[in-house]
């Protein structure tokens, strides 16, 4: 047990310390994410609020589809995205493989439908007198769409730091796309795999703290966004 | 300037099974209208019609300054609605949305002191600080800022006390000898609908039964062996009626049918003579008296003039007997 016991010792010495290889694996991590996210809610945000407002022929089997992909694995999106961006792949060209650019693809692709499902339940949940009162109010269209997004600020805000806690934590995509290569497209979850099969447990601890604290932290913002709602 | 604000043809409106029908209805420029009736009878969906949220399945629908203006009808829902965000923001939501920028906090403040809010204390509170009264009095001053032409309030007293229900009252009131507004207002209670408004017109089953206090006997009509329908009131008296013709579902008493006595009275030709006791008696604007009285468990409005009240000596808690004839009874 004292490997584990040292392992804790020297994770705080290389946080606190500032360790460089340590920080730059945090850093593009959340650099990547927060990249991912801002994409995913420009498109997700207008496609939810498309879907939960408006009925529309098709609806239902589109949502369906919506929800089956909230539980995509990682390895899958991983796969299919460096099938597509490999030399060989249709968008080869563009250098996006081992490529920080390449994971936010994959982290788009992966958080877009928790985006897209997660406003559009926000959307549909909304009090069904809101229209309404804003038709009633003398609201023209476009602030009618702006009003019924700010009314479900909350859960908009949910399904955006529920999206957030997904991409800081997968693994698939952030290796395969990425490659894991130090300085470069390193992220908190490859360097904690390359570590720990290196048997270097300080630095794989140090690792999995920040990412439990960031966890903690979005699952904090969640519940508060929740209690909000 | 036309002296109809709507003028409503052969309107006719529904959801499923549900269908509301209007032959005609104007509703004259700068008046308050009431719309009586229970659950489900079709106000709301006429208010909804009135406030162009839905239009009709079939019919004309017209309102008069030349098509439907977005800022001159607005409409206070059943139960107060307001948007998650302060007082302030709820009140100013339709002044911003006309493109309005200037003097915001004065209209605003004027606005919640008409419903009796201090602005000082209420203009930063957020919705869920709110009592039901005091959202329902938010969610008016909301439409009282717009001074619009049409102000539609459906159900506004349904769920507020009487403290608010006079405020309320006195803001619709308001509306209309300041900016003559045109009120149209639907309630369950008769005798708050009758305070704020000129006019009434009952609704039942989607159809709109005649104006002012008929008695609607929505009740389980059965044939009898002899030309007579009857029907069976919660306590258990029966009254009778003359028959329907095919296609009228409705049976409506008119007030004015009624007659009041003191004494049972003997030897009369009226099919319907029923013991009650008086519960109301209000002064209507015409000058007759409203008199409720309670038969077997239903509720019956009786106009009497006031030397008949003086006569009879009659006051809340008297005992009565109602007279009519089944052919009163019309069927609708």
């Amino acid at each position: 047990m004292d490997y584990l016991y040292e392992g804790f010792l020297n994770a705080f010495v290389l946080l606190f310390n500032g360790h460089d290889e340590t920080w730059d694996a945090i850093y593009t991590t959340v650099r990547v994410s927060s990249l991912s996210i801002f994409f995913s809610l420009l498109v997700g945000l207008p496609l939810g609020f498309f879907m939960g407002h408006y009925d529309f022929p098709g609806k239902r089997h589109m949502r369906a589809v919506v929800d089956t992909l909230l539980a995509l694995p990682t390895v899958v999106v991983g796969l299919l995205v460096y099938a597509f961006i490999t030399r060989r792949g249709p968008f080869g060209d563009m250098g996006l493989l081992f490529n920080v650019s390449g994971i936010v693809v994959g982290q788009f692709i992966l958080v877009i439908p928790i985006v897209i499902s997660l406003t559009a339940t926000g959307i549909e949940s909304l009090d069904e007198r809101l229209r309404p009162t804003l038709i009633t109010l003398g609201a023209g269209k476009n602030r009618i769409i702006v009003s019924t997004l700010y009314e479900a600020r909350f859960a908009i805000m949910t399904a955006a730091v529920t999206a957030y806690g997904r991409a800081i934590s997968e693994v698939g995509v952030s290796m395969m796309v990425g490659g894991n290569i130090k300085w470069h497209t390193r992220t908190i979850t490859t360097a904690i795999t390359l570590e720990t099969g290196k048997g270097e447990f300080a630095m794989g601890i140090a690792l999995g703290i920040v990412l439990l604290l960031l966890g903690f932290t979005v699952n904090w913002l969640l519940i508060f966004f929740r209690k909000r709602a | 300037m036309k002296k109809y604000i709507y003028e409503l043809d052969n309107v006719e409106h529904g959801y499923g099974k549900f269908r509301l029908l209007v032959p005609e209805l104007k509703i004259v420029r700068g008046t308050s209208l009431g719309l009586a009736g229970p659950n489900g009878c079709g106000k709301s969906t006429l208010m909804r019609l009135l406030a162009g949220l839905e239009e009709p399945a079939s019919g004309r629908l017209l309102y008069l300054p030349e098509g439907r203006k977005r800022h001159s009808v607005t409409m206070l829902q059943q139960d107060a609605f307001l948007l998650k965000r302060k007082v302030y923001d709820n009140v100013v939501y339709g002044l911003r949305a006309r493109g309005e920028k200037f003097n915001l906090k004065e209209f605003v403040a004027e606005a919640l002191s008409m419903v009796n809010l201090d602005p000082e204390k209420f203009m930063g509170r957020k919705w869920h600080q709110l009592s039901g009264g005091e959202a329902q009095r938010v969610a008016l001053a909301a439409r009282i800022i717009l001074k619009p032409e049409v102000l539609l309030l459906d159900e506004p007293v349904a769920n507020v006390d009487e403290e608010s229900s006079r405020i309320i009252s006195e803001a619709i009131r308001t509306m209309k000898s300041r900016h003559n507004t045109t009120v149209v207002v639907s309630s369950h209670d008769l005798t708050w609908l009758a305070s704020v408004t000129e006019n009434i017109i009952k609704l039942s089953n989607g159809k709109i039964l005649g104006s002012g206090n008929s008695n609607i006997l929505d009740l389980r009509w059965i044939k009898g062996r002899d030309l007579l329908w009857h029907a069976t009131l919660p306590g258990g008296a029966t009254i009778f009626s003359s028959g329907p013709r095919s296609g009228e579902t409705v049976a409506v008493l008119h007030p004015d049918d009624i007659i009041l006595s003191r004494k049972k009275p003997a030897g009369t030709s009226a099919q319907n003579c029923l013991e009650g006791v008086v519960k109301l008696m209000v002064t209507e604007n015409s000058g007759v008296i409203r008199v409720e009285a309670e038969v077997s468990g239903k509720i019956f409005n009786i106009h009497i003039t006031k030397a008949s009240a003086s006569r009879m000596q009659l006051y809340p808690g008297s005992k009565a007997y109602l007279l009519f004839k089944a052919t009163s009874i019309v069927w609708q």
